[in-house]
């Protein structure tokens, strides 16, 4: 599975929108096998995504119009996360990423989330979709 | 009454309409008022202690902290039009100002953010360039606006328009405009540039060709004429073509009727035309280059298109709609031009009208990072023609002040020629005399008629 994080001194980047850096990180069950840093160029960035064939994306903020992009080209949107890469990707690979540690304070109110225009039954169905079709290498 | 004041410095804080958050040396957020919370959707006591980019989220964060700007430099930043990302994932369009906090003793405590949510702004600023608009030509000068007031007139009648401007003034938009507007509006637009033709091509691009009319016509080919049945067609740059064309145009537009290449059938012509030069067409007859029948028959409804730097009024408007799409096509994200970019841009001359100006913003966009066009991204010929910003009005400047800068500014521009900067300022040699010697105004020790004088010697 490949999972990318946009950088910034290390940390996550405070709004993927105008990251200028990320970590691409290749993983196999629960351990990691490569790690690329890359730059992103300010235009399509969904598209240099697909184009990695990234299946998670883990973020500070995200615009809605991107986040929705992401969904329906099939990468999975972590939002809201802040800290240490290195710390993130080590709590993403053990499961405790949704502890309040690595939470963005600029995060949405669980109640707000639910006013979010793609719900996540919905997210789903489009990632599902995009997804077939997609090398079963990433899947 | 020590420990009351951070109570009562909260209340006031409250109390603002505009956001206001503070940070410590190590960009912690120390205090977050309501408007801050209501802005960014984030409540004050999730933000405090936190670092002020995982709270603010502004698209300067990274690139460009003005906080960070502000407390390395000490200056100041005063309504930078930036975006954050609120706790909803909405981008607010924000104005910052930022300040340095010190001690009593002068030691560095942190720094202030105050912020503006510019949304309603943003909103207003979207209808007004709605009403500068009309089918995607922009402008608000008077010129602009009874063009404007004229074209619904003009698109109702069915009669031959002439559409006379420069090189980039928008011919070809003012004729789809037109044909936008008009009841034929359902049928074709079909635009050609006669200029860019010879003649033989043109003809059978104009009125297309029976098989057999040549070796290599194996098939019938419609011409444009055709192609625009019941629609309109925009004939470009019509002052360039000869005169043998000039009497088949003229066939079409008296008779309503053509023939194709090899045909001996007439077509009837059912078309609006529109025509459009960059000439002056009245000189173009005296001159006897241009019929003077035709010159006539297409000179019933004149549409002369003023040029940009006639309408600098517009430029403003004009860069903000370029950069509106720019933003799209590119898919990037930049918020304007920097103040000295726009005071170039007001002072350039463009020979290609509006149309270079949007080659030299698209220039711009290509070598544009961050999120504000500055001075390095315009082509250099641009910076070459313009120069350096000559007047710079602060504020508090007395008016007798600013008219020694225009005076000192124009002698300059003109190499000391005190006519010529007489006739850029409107007044009289005599007077901009007066006013040098009024005014203290030191004269270049470069005369322009003596240094021209020497030339032509």
């Amino acid at each position: 599975m490949r999972v990318a994080l946009p950088v910034w001194s290390d940390r996550i980047s405070p709004v993927f929108d105008v990251a200028t850096h990320m970590k691409v990180v290749d993983i196999d069950g629960r351990s990691v096998i490569r790690i690329l840093d890359l730059r992103v160029a300010r235009s399509n960035r969904v598209a240099r995504l697909e184009e990695l064939a990234v299946d998670v994306l883990i973020c500070g903020a995200i615009s809605r119009p991107l986040e929705a992009a992401c969904w329906v080209a099939g990468i999975e949107v972590v939002a809201d996360i802040c800290g240490p890469v290195d710390d993130v990707i080590g709590a993403y690979l053990n499961g405790s990423l949704a502890a309040g540690d690595y939470q963005s304070p600029g995060r949405a109110d669980p109640g707000r989330n639910l006013q979010w225009p793609i719900r996540r039954q919905e997210r789903t169905r489009l990632r599902n979709n995009a997804r077939v079709g997609r090398s079963p290498r990433h899947r | 009454m020590s420990h009351e004041q951070p109570e009562v410095a909260q209340i006031i804080l409250d109390s603002i309409n505009d956001g206001v958050f503070t940070v410590d040396t190590e960009w912690r957020i120390n205090s977050f008022n309501e408007a801050a919370e209501r802005i960014t959707g984030v409540p004050r006591s999730r933000a405090m202690g936190r670092r002020c980019c995982e709270v603010f989220r502004a698209s300067i964060c990274e690139t460009e902290c003005a906080l960070r700007q502000t407390i390395e430099s000490r200056q100041p930043i005063v309504n930078k039009a930036i975006y954050i990302i609120d706790a909803t994932g909405r981008r607010v369009p924000i104005s910052i100002s930022t300040a340095v906090l010190t001690g009593n003793d002068g030691k560095l405590l942190g720094g202030v953010e105050t912020f503006r949510d510019l949304s309603l702004v943003e909103e207003l600023r979207r209808e007004l360039e709605d009403r500068y608009s009309f089918a995607d030509i922009i402008g608000r000068s008077p010129a602009m606006k009874s063009l404007f007031d004229l074209l619904p007139v003009i698109a109702e009648v069915d009669t031959t328009v002439l559409i006379q401007g420069a090189s980039g003034t928008g011919k070809e938009l003012f004729a789809r405009a037109i044909h936008d507007l008009s009841p034929r509006r359902k049928k074709r637009f079909v635009a050609i540039n006669c200029g860019a033709l010879p003649d033989t091509l043109l003809s059978s691009e104009l009125f297309g060709y029976k098989a057999g009319a040549f070796t290599d016509a194996r098939r019938d080919k419609p011409g444009r004429f055709a192609l625009a049945q019941g629609g309109t067609i925009f004939l470009d740059e019509i002052g360039d073509i000869s005169q043998a064309m000039q009497v088949r145009l003229l066939r079409v537009l008296q008779e309503r009727v053509y023939e194709p290449l090899g045909s001996v059938q007439p077509v009837t012509a059912d078309v609006r035309v529109i025509t459009a030069t960059h000439r002056n067409l009245a000189d173009l007859v005296k001159r006897g280059e241009f019929r003077e029948d035709l010159y006539y028959r297409i000179n019933v409804m004149r549409l002369p298109l003023p040029e940009l730097r006639d309408r600098r009024e517009d430029i403003p408007l004009l860069i903000n709609h370029f950069i509106g799409r720019f933003n799209r096509i590119h898919n990037k994200d930049i918020a304007g031009v920097a103040d000295d970019v726009l005071d170039l841009l007001m002072r350039y001359d463009y020979p290609g009208n509006a149309r270079e100006l949007e080659n030299i913003l698209e220039h711009a966009f290509v070598l544009c990072r961050g999120s504000l066009i500055k001075p390095r991204h315009l082509p250099p010929e641009v910076l070459d023609k313009v120069g350096p910003a000559s007047v710079t009005v602060q504020p508090g400047t007395t008016l007798q002040a600013i008219e020694a800068l225009h005076i000192s500014d124009a002698l300059r521009r003109n190499h000391g020629n005190r006519k010529a900067a007489a006739e850029e300022l409107g007044i009289h040699p005599s007077t901009l005399l007066r006013k040098t010697r009024t005014l203290g105004i030191e004269l270049p020790s470069q005369d322009g008629r003596s240094s021209r004088r020497n030339k032509d010697g």
